[in-house]
C-alpha cells in the first residue's frame, strides 16, 4: 500500500463543524487570514449546535445589566469561572447576536426563564440550525475560507511551545496532509460521548464529541482546567428512539411509586435535580418518568424552526402528554477544558481555543442559555487574534521539523495494519468500554475509590487494548470503524484527565460532587491539568480575578 | 402505524477507489418498539458490519442532510424516518459522485 501525502500551507487553521468554528473562521478571514475550516463531519453542519435548542442569553432588558449576569455566572459557577471571561462574555453577547440578525437569522426576542434561580430572565431563542444557515452561507461567501470536510486533526505539530502545524487524516480520500499554518484555532466542542448516556447523541446518534480537541492540547503541552467539571443533566432514555433528545419541558418528574422528588425551584441543568434523579434510579424507585399524560398537549417552542420538531415528536406520539417518557442521567456538557485568556491564547504560542473546548469561562456549572453566547463570542475572538497572530508569524518554510509529522503518520498507519487478527478487538467495543467504566466511577456521585479504581481500570484496559486496536475495512474512504479507532487513544487519554481532576479535587462544587468530601472548600480553584510522560499532572491553582478598580 | 419486531434492509455497497462492483447487502435488524433507519444503521454498523459506510452524524432538525439517502427510491431524512414495515432498500442520494455505500460527496454533482 502506498501512503501519499500532501503539504498545505495555510494562516489559520479552525479545527470543529460547528458553531464556534463557523465563526472564528468567518473572523479570521475578516481579518484577512487563508482559512481552513476542517471538521470530521459536515462542516459549518455539525457538532452539537444545529442539535441545540436555541436558548442565547444576553443582558439586553432595561432593568439587567452586563454586571448582573457577570455575579449570576459567578455564583451558579461556584466561584470557579474566570471573571475576565465572564466580562466579556456579557460585553459582547449581544453584539454577536444582532450581527447573526443582520445576516438574516430570525430570533425570538421574548426572553425567557430557563434557569428559575436567574436574577432576570435574559434567555432570547435563536435555534441553533438557524444559527448555522446564516453562518454556513456566510462562510461560502468568504472567498478565504476552505471547507474540509472529513479531515481528521490527530496532531497538533509543536516546536519550542509554538504551534507550527498539524497532522490530518483525510477520510475521503485516505491520505495524511501535513498543514503548515502559524495559528490554529480549536473549536472542538465536548466530550459527552465517553458517557453511554448522552445529550449529545441525540435521537441515539453520535456527534463525534469525544473531546479530541482536550487530548490534542494536552499532547501539544497545553495547560487544562477543571475537566472533571462535565455536566450531567436530566435527559430522555426511553423510548430509545428519544434517547439523547433535550427538547422536552421540564417535569414533572415521577419515580416508580408515583411521588415527585425533585426540588421545587430547580431547573434543567441543576446538579441536585440530576443527583436527585440518579438516586432514585440506583436506591431502586426507578424508573423515573416525565407525565404529562393527564395535562392538554401543547408545543414549548416558541421559534417557528422548534416548532417543526415539536411537530414531528407529536406525529411520532412522543411527547410527555402522550405517553410517559424515562429520564435518566447524561452527559451533556463540559466545563472544563483547555484554559483561554480574553483573547482565546492557550498556554501555547499560536493555540487558540474557543466554544466548549475551552475550560474557564463556565465555571463549575453551565447555565441553559450560555453555550450560544460563549461560542459566538469566544468564536469571533478565537478568529481575530488568531489572524493577527498568523500576520506576525509566518508559516515556517523549511521542512527540517516535519519529522514529528512522519512519527504520527508511521502511528497511524500502523492502526491501519492492524486489521482484525485473532485477538482484534473493535473501536466500538473499547469505546463502550470505557463509557462503561465512566458511568460507574465518574458519574455525579464520585468518591476517592471509584475514581481510583477507574484510573486503574482505564490504564489496564489501554494496555491491554490499544495494541489489538482492529481497523475493519482498512484504508478506504470515509472508513468509520478507522475514524473511531483513531478517537479510541484520545479517549483513553480524556478519561485519565478527568479521572486525575476528580481525585485532585477534594470537595464538592458545582457539578463535582464528591461523597467523601461533600462540602465546598473555603476558596474557589481551578483543577491544572498538564499531560507529562505519559500521564495527566494536576495541581490546584488559584482562579482569575479582575483586578480592583 | 404498526410496530415491527425485525426489519430486512438491503443497503447499496460500493466503495470509490476499490476495484468493486456496486452490489446489495441484507441485514436484518432487531426492532424494540419506535427506532429511526439512522438508528438501524447503526446497530449495523455496531453489532453486524463495520465496513458499512453512512455518515454517522444526526442534527435531527433535517439541516445537515447527513443523514439523507433513497429509502425506497425516494430521498428520505432517516433520523428522522421511523421503521413501520418489513422491508426496505437504502441507496445513496441521486446527482452526487459515491464516496462509500451510502455517502456522497456533495461537493462533486453529476448528471
Amino acid at each position: 500500500m502506498v501512503y501519499n501525502y500532501e503539504s498545505l500551507t495555510t494562516d489559520v487553521l479552525v479545527i470543529g463543524g460547528g458553531g464556534a468554528g463557523a465563526r472564528a473562521a468567518l473572523e479570521a478571514s475578516r481579518w484577512g487570514a487563508k482559512v481552513i475550516l476542517a471538521g470530521k463531519g459536515p462542516v459549518g453542519k455539525s457538532g452539537l449546535t444545529p442539535t441545540a435548542n436555541g436558548g442565547y442569553q444576553t443582558p439586553f432588558m432595561a432593568e439587567d445589566s452586563p454586571e448582573l449576569y457577570c455575579a449570576d455566572q459567578l455564583r451558579l459557577g461556584c466561584g470557579l469561572n474566570d471573571e475576565r471571561l465572564l466580562k466579556v462574555l456579557s460585553e459582547e453577547s449581544l453584539s454577536c447576536l444582532k450581527e447573526l440578525e443582520g445576516m438574516g437569522a430570525g430570533i425570538s426576542w421574548q426572553p425567557s426563564h430557563f434557569e428559575p434561580t436567574l436574577s432576570h430572565p435574559r434567555s432570547v431563542m435563536i435555534p441553533g440550525k438557524v444559527m448555522m444557515q446564516v453562518l454556513r452561507k456566510s462562510i461560502r461567501s468568504e472567498r478565504g475560507i476552505t471547507l474540509a470536510e472529513g479531515w481528521l486533526v490527530t496532531r497538533l505539530l509543536v516546536n519550542e511551545g509554538k504551534v507550527w502545524g498539524a497532522s490530518v487524516f483525510d477520510l475521503k480520500r485516505g491520505q495524511f496532509i501535513l498543514v503548515k499554518c502559524p495559528a490554529i484555532i480549536l473549536a472542538t466542542g465536548g466530550l459527552g460521548e465517553l458517557y453511554s448516556n448522552s445529550a449529545n447523541s441525540p435521537l441515539g446518534i453520535p456527534t463525534g464529541s469525544v473531546g479530541e480537541g482536550c487530548w490534542l492540547a494536552a499532547q501539544a503541552g497545553c495547560e487544562l482546567v477543571d475537566m472533571e467539571m462535565i455536566q450531567l443533566a436530566v435527559v430522555p432514555v426511553r423510548p430509545e428512539i428519544i434517547s439523547g433528545l433535550r427538547h422536552l419541558p421540564w417535569g414533572p418528574f415521577f419515580n416508580s411509586m408515583g411521588q415527585e422528588f425533585i426540588t421545587p425551584g430547580e431547573g434543567p441543568y441543576s446538579p441536585l435535580a440530576a443527583r436527585q434523579v440518579a438516586a432514585e434510579i440506583t436506591e431502586g424507585r426507578g424508573p423515573v418518568y416525565i407525565d404529562l399524560t393527564d395535562k392538554t398537549y401543547r408545543s414549548f417552542a416558541r421559534h417557528p424552526a422548534a416548532k417543526v420538531r415539536d411537530k414531528t415528536l407529536y406525529r411520532l406520539a412522543l411527547t410527555p402528554f402522550q405517553g410517559r417518557i424515562e429520564v435518566a442521567v447524561s452527559s451533556l456538557f463540559s466545563m472544563g477544558g483547555v484554559r483561554i485568556n480574553e483573547q482565546c491564547e492557550t498556554s501555547v504560542a499560536g493555540l487558540f481555543a474557543a466554544g466548549e473546548v475551552s475550560g474557564n469561562v463556565h465555571g463549575a456549572r453551565r447555565t441553559a442559555g450560555n453555550a450560544f453566547p460563549e461560542i459566538m463570542v469566544f468564536g469571533r475572538r478565537a478568529g481575530k487574534y488568531a489572524a493577527l497572530f498568523a500576520q506576525e508569524n509566518t508559516p515556517e518554510k523549511d521542512n527540517r521539523k516535519a519529522s514529528e509529522f512522519g512519527v504520527e503518520t508511521e502511528r497511524i498507519k500502523r492502526l491501519i495494519a492492524s486489521e482484525s487478527e485473532g485477538d482484534a478487538v473493535s473501536p466500538v467495543y473499547i469505546k463502550h468500554a470505557i463509557q462503561n467504566v465512566m458511568d460507574q466511577y465518574v458519574h455525579v456521585v464520585r468518591d476517592e475509590g471509584g475514581l481510583s479504581r477507574a484510573e486503574n481500570i482505564l490504564r489496564t484496559m489501554e494496555e491491554d487494548f490499544l495494541p489489538r486496536l482492529g481497523v475493519t475495512g482498512g484504508l478506504v474512504a470515509m472508513n468509520l470503524s478507522l475514524m473511531e479507532a483513531i478517537a479510541v487513544p484520545g479517549m483513553f487519554k480524556v478519561a485519565r484527565m478527568i479521572v486525575a481532576s476528580a481525585r485532585a479535587r477534594r470537595e464538592s462544587r458545582g457539578a463535582h460532587y464528591r461523597e467523601d468530601y461533600p462540602q465546598e472548600g473555603p476558596v474557589a480553584q481551578h483543577t491544572r491539568l498538564l499531560w507529562k510522560d505519559e500521564c495527566p499532572i494536576v495541581d490546584m491553582v488559584p482562579v482569575e480575578r479582575l483586578k480592583a478598580v | 402505524m404498526k410496530d415491527v419486531d425485525n426489519v430486512t434492509i438491503t443497503i447499496y455497497r460500493y466503495t470509490a477507489g476499490l476495484e468493486n462492483k456496486p452490489g446489495y447487502e441484507t441485514y436484518k435488524v432487531p426492532v424494540k418498539g419506535k427506532m429511526t433507519i439512522l438508528q438501524a444503521l447503526q446497530y449495523i454498523y455496531e453489532e453486524i458490519d463495520p465496513t458499512l459506510g453512512f455518515r454517522q452524524y444526526c442534527c435531527g432538525v433535517q439541516y445537515c442532510n447527513s443523514c439523507r439517502m433513497l429509502v425506497d427510491g425516494h430521498p428520505v431524512h432517516t433520523c428522522i424516518k421511523v421503521i413501520e414495515k418489513e422491508e426496505y432498500t437504502l441507496e445513496p442520494l441521486k446527482g452526487y459522485e459515491i464516496i462509500k455505500d451510502l455517502i456522497v460527496d456533495w461537493d462533486k454533482k453529476i448528471g
